[in-house]
């Protein structure tokens, strides 16, 4: 099983509070890992330090080998982020966005290669030369997708992808996702949503308070049950 | 390098989209079409009048010509005719008026006591001269740090503040790379205002193109490179957009309006000119007691100056030209001593502002500006220096007619001396207030490096 995500005793602390405690985690090749937890649990944290935004107090995280805190540049060659809110240029198109994201990633494609990307991302063919300030949130997150997939990306960062998307953009979405992970890419999804969770991973981790707390097997579970659990979690 | 090209090509496809920057830039443009306008008007209001003065001159002498139609007593000439001593602008005065428009473009002189010739000016309404001249310096100096201000404070937090930062980051980019893209984006388009406007400018006013075009260009883009510099040094504080513009703004209010005020105010308190005042007194009842004085004392002084004159005929009796003019040349002289304190004063004071400005950039790159312009105080101060001596040559002139009895001809007024001044560009005092910049630059940039280096470690 080859890993491609590791986290190592990953730890955060500001002053006195700790955001982030001993996390140990690996994923393998296109595996879809989801992380659940309240707000302030420590799940944008551990996304953080995987992009390398934030150094961490203790441990290591790997993507593909590469030490994020150590070569915060290098493991962006291997990952691909997709905020709750995926922000782009406002007054440049899609096509243009993507074009820039490739680009930087060190891929230059032809004008065609772009629009296939955003076609097969979801988006349709009329908006890829419209302003991405017209586009709806469902749209934008399309643009993320199809830059992570131009730029060959082999792990997915996902932070709240589905909160906000209407449940037609968000079922688009989960069938997305489970193409991306068919074709070999590792996922790894902070969420609120137990249900999508349940539905798209293979493993599920319950945060609370800088710390996972549980680890649990999607498919042993119904979301019912995944959701009274979780509620006991974080009753108690 | 290839990353670097990428951000460029997409700042300025953001730039031509993002309808506020290029209004700004337009309004940059305008301000400084304006500038160069308003410089030029005020030039050739200048030159008109300089250019009238010949014909007031030739008035004069046909009237003098009506008035003594045969020959005259030279003291009547001295008296009653008028010279001009003019104050050419260079074409470079157009692009920084500096002291042009406090300073007289001519000063009209007679053969009487000099001294209070030499400070006469034309009344200006004060609330002008308070603002100073809409040339395209005061554009350069004011307004470039405002448009600078304008395209780069939020640098770094306005791609925080819209998201697209964390996005941009998430690809293989150092924010190293993003923000030198950002800051070379700026330099460009800023250095192209100014090249083009600079151009613009030699254009319209003929300005020529030698090297204080060089000095002209090397300073405003290191005046320009300082204001990046400073937007940078707070843009690293990964602050927010308003944060940064308040900031900038106060920066802004600090060395470009308090500081020079505080360095005037430096300059008035530590070289008081009192001797400006007490020169005009002391030579005005010095000429005014020579009409007291016994003839005879009043002519020995004045032969002690001139003792190839002290043959010349007695001045007992009737009014006598040459005793009414040996007393107004010993006004003079009772004031000589005065007079040299009052102008090492003014270069006194010049010297103190001057070391003073290098803590405002701002007044710094006016100096320069005027400087190389040919506008300084330091110029105008030539410029009466040069008067004064014209005044000298008018003497040696006319005293052979007054004081060995010679008739004045109608003709000798072609052998008239005559005084035109242009001012030389100061290059010293320019290439030093080009290094002080430089070295502004340089404390900025470190400052930039510093505060990029310790706040960026991690993103905010």
């Amino acid at each position: 099983m080859q890993i491609i995500l590791e986290a190592e005793g990953l730890s955060k602390t500001y002053g006195e509070k700790t955001a982030l405690n001993a996390l140990h985690l690996k994923l393998s090749k296109g595996e879809i890992f989801s992380l659940l937890g309240p707000n302030g649990a420590g799940k944008s944290t551990t996304i953080n330090l995987f992009l390398g935004f934030i150094q961490p107090s203790a441990g290591a995280a790997r993507i593909n080998g590469v030490d994020a805190s150590k070569d915060p540049v290098g493991v962006k060659q291997h990952l691909a982020y997709i905020p709750e809110q995926v922000m782009l240029y406002q007054n440049l198109s899609g096509r243009e966005n993507l074009s820039l994201l490739s680009a930087l990633a060190g891929f230059e494609y032809s004008q065609s290669a772009l629009d296939q990307f955003l076609v097969e991302a979801g988006l349709q063919a009329d908006a890829i030369n419209k302003r991405v300030g017209s586009y709806s949130k469902g749209m934008r997150q399309k643009v993320g997708i199809a830059a992570a997939v131009a730029k060959n990306a082999k792990v997915l960062l996902l932070d709240e992808p589905t909160s906000g998307l209407d449940p037609k953009a968000s079922n688009e979405f989960s069938e997305l996702l489970l193409r991306l992970s068919a074709a070999g890419t590792t996922i790894f999804m902070a969420t609120h949503d137990i249900f999508r969770a349940r539905e798209v991973s293979q493993r599920i981790g319950i945060m609370k308070a800088g710390s996972l707390i549980d680890e649990i097997n999607a498919a042993k579970l119904n979301a019912g049950e995944l959701e009274q659990l979780y509620l006991d979690y974080m009753k108690g | 390098m290839k990353q670097l090209r990428i951000l460029l090509h997409f700042e300025w496809l953001n730039f031509k989209t993002e309808k506020s920057l290029v209004a700004f830039c337009l309004l940059m443009l305008l301000s400084g079409f304006y500038g160069i306008f308003s410089g030029h008007y005020e030039l050739k209001k200048q030159r008109n009048k300089i250019a009238g003065l010949e014909q007031i001159y030739q008035a004069n002498i046909r009237e003098m010509g009506e008035k003594f139609p045969d020959s005259a007593d030279a003291g009547d000439i001295g008296y009653y005719h008028s010279a001009f001593a003019k104050n050419h602008p260079d074409n470079w005065a157009a692009l920084a008026i500096g002291q042009r428009d406090v300073s007289p473009a001519y000063l009209k002189i007679r053969l009487l006591a000099v001294q209070n010739q030499l400070y006469n000016s034309e009344n200006t309404n004060p609330l002008k001269l308070a603002t100073g001249s809409f040339d395209l310096s005061f554009v350069m100096v004011f307004l470039l740090p405002l448009f600078i201000i304008a395209i780069s404070f939020n640098l770094l937090s306005a791609e925080k503040e819209q998201g697209t930062l964390r996005l941009l980051l998430a690809q293989p980019l150092k924010l190293s790379t993003l923000f030198l893209a950002k800051i070379i984006f700026r330099f460009l388009l800023i250095a192209a205002m100014v090249i083009l406007l600079s151009i613009t400018a030699l254009l319209w006013t003929g300005a020529a193109p030698d090297l204080r075009a060089l000095y002209w260009l090397l300073a405003i883009l290191l005046y320009a490179i300082f204001w990046l510099g400073t937007s940078c040094a707070i843009a690293a504080l990964q602050r927010s957009s308003a944060f940064n513009a308040i900031s900038l703004l106060g920066v802004w209010l600090m060395l470009a309006v308090i500081a020079p005020v505080l360095i005037n105010a430096a300059t008035d308190i530590s070289k008081p000119v009192q001797e400006g005042l007490q020169l005009t007194m002391v030579q005005r009842e010095a000429v005014h007691g020579g009409w007291d004085k016994p003839k005879a004392e009043t002519m020995d002084r004045f032969f002690k100056h001139y003792p190839q004159y002290s043959n010349t005929g007695s001045v007992e009796g009737a009014f006598k030209w040459k005793w009414y003019y040996a007393f107004q040349e010993l006004g003079d002289r009772s004031v000589e001593t005065l007079y040299k304190a009052y102008r090492q004063k003014m270069l006194d004071r010049l010297s103190l502002a001057s070391n003073l400005s290098v803590v405002s950039p701002p007044a710094k790159l006016q100096e320069v500006l005027n400087g190389i312009a040919g506008t300084e105080l330091q110029q105008h101060l030539d410029f009466i220096a040069g008067t004064k001596a014209y005044h000298d040559r008018l003497k040696a002139f006319y005293y052979p007619y007054l004081y060995q009895d010679r008739a004045f001809q109608h003709a000798d007024f072609a052998k008239e001396p005559q005084y035109s001044f242009t001012a030389a560009p100061d290059y010293t005092k320019s290439a030093s207030g080009i290094l002080v910049l430089l070295a502004a630059n340089v404390l900025v940039s470190l400052l930039a490096i510093f505060m990029f280096k310790t706040n960026t470690k991690e993103l905010k």
